[in-house]
């Protein structure tokens, strides 16, 4: 359905995009949602993603290519969102999310704030990336091949990213038991 | 300490709670926008599968002719899909020389005659905006240490379409350059910090002159924005527009611009 319907918009038909825009939609949303952690930036990055895609969507060679190119196009507008405050290098406010809230095999390890300050504290290109690996399920070369990069900065960045995790994941628990014991 | 097994595990669990659903309104708002949009056509593009005619050939490149010239006045009189304002007065607009430095094509500019003046008593300089626009002046001086990671930044003035369902913001202000600095090295240092995807390295140049002055325009639409550079006395001014292939609205506002003695 999706090669029709691109070929369709790719040549001027609004009606084909609102339909590819409301298929695709919530996935995008969900996306820019996990990269920015903010419902209006990532409204925004969605907006902004359509309106390029609208615009760039005749110099699409290969309609089956569509939603890989899409997601490139959304996590360049999630990259300008991030940019426009740098809000990696500062405290953000991280809104909660509406998933489950018993205890479970993460929250055991690490509580969902330690992991929140620890993921906004990352650059946007390392977060998505962490994105289309963890939430979207692609590979290194896949994700190379959403994004335009070579596959080793893929694994380069995602390797960068585990790690920086798992430093503030381990700095927030060593400071959690250094106030532990200065209580007790 | 955790291992790299239990972090992947983690983040997949992180990672798969959140926002699934798109408010309808976000779609709508920007099919709203799509509706004013034009598509970029690509130059060469098959739009003939079949042999013209040679007789056609010649009507067809009078009418191409034609049709340049009609949809040139359309863009001349009103900005493709910008809230941009009534009627045109019968104040001439200043016009903008965009001495060709990159490939680009010269982007057709908005006709600012009804558009009305802010002056930036702060930073030096008078311009103009669409009469639907708010203009919010800086509140303190722009500084470098302060304000370059915040692109949205108050010490800079604002001016935003608040009227548009797809909200487009422009920004300036100006500051010092320190002795013995080129504006090349203070425009570097501006874009440090960017994504390596932003870096200055990816962005299209393009001198300008803005009110005589010689400047250059950094067009990057992969990042959503562009930013216009005029050096004056010493005094660095930058111009931004903070949506992508919004140049051409740059460039009408940089048109405007008159810099105070």
């Amino acid at each position: 359905m999706d090669r029709d319907l691109v070929e369709q918009a790719s040549h001027g038909d609004r009606e084909a995009f609102g339909v590819l825009a409301r298929v695709h939609g919530d996935r995008l949303y969900a996306i820019a949602h996990r990269i920015l952690r903010e419902i209006d930036r990532s409204e925004d990055a969605v907006q902004q993603a359509l309106v390029i895609a609208w615009q760039e969507l005749p110099r699409l060679r290969d309609p089956d290519r569509f939603e890989p190119w899409l997601h490139r196009i959304l996590v360049r507008c999630c990259y300008s969102e991030a940019r426009r405050r740098n809000e990696w290098r500062e405290h953000v406010r991280v809104l909660p999310f509406d998933g489950p809230g018993g205890p479970d095999e993460y929250s055991a390890l690490a509580n969902r704030d330690q992991i929140d300050r620890g993921f906004v504290r990352l650059p946007p290109e390392q977060r998505a990336i962490l994105v289309l690996h963890h939430y979207l399920g692609l590979t290194p070369t896949e994700i190379a091949d959403t994004l335009g990069v070579p596959p080793g900065t893929v694994r380069s960045r995602l390797h960068y990213a585990h790690r920086a995790m798992r430093a503030a994941l381990d700095a927030d628990a060593r400071t959690a038991h250094l106030a532990e014991g200065r209580t007790s | 300490m955790t291992s790299r097994s239990e972090i992947e595990r983690t983040l997949d669990r992180y990672l798969a709670e959140g926002a699934e659903q798109v408010p309808d309104r976000v779609i709508d708002d920007a099919l709203d926008e799509i509706d004013h949009t034009s598509q970029r056509r690509v130059m060469g593009a098959p739009w003939r599968f079949q042999a013209m005619p040679s007789f056609l050939k010649p009507a067809l490149a009078g009418a191409a002719v034609i049709a340049v010239v009609v949809v040139g006045g359309v863009l001349l009189t009103r900005g493709p899909t910008d809230n941009l304002g009534g009627q045109p007065s019968a104040t001439p607009s200043p016009s903008v020389s965009t001495s060709v430095d990159a490939p680009s094509p010269t982007p057709a500019l908005t006709d600012t005659r009804n558009w009305v003046s802010f002056t930036s008593e702060r930073y030096g300089y008078a311009i103009g905006h669409p009469p639907s626009w708010t203009p919010t002046a800086a509140v303190r001086d722009w500084e470098f240490e302060t304000d370059q990671p915040d692109h949205l930044t108050a010490a800079a003035d604002h001016f935003i379409d608040r009227g548009a369902a797809y909200q487009i913001l422009v920004t300036a202000f100006a500051t010092d350059v320190a002795t013995g600095m080129s504006e090349d090295e203070w425009i570097a240092d501006f874009y440090e910090g960017d994504p390596a995807s932003c870096s200055l390295e990816n962005k299209e140049r393009k001198a300008v002159s803005v009110d005589g002055h010689a400047g250059m325009l950094f067009i990057d639409d992969n990042c959503s924005d562009s930013q216009a550079f005029v050096l004056v006395d010493g005094r660095i001014h930058v111009f931004a527009i903070w949506r992508a292939n919004r140049e051409a609205l740059l460039e009408s506002f940089l048109s405007t611009v008159s810099f105070q003695p």
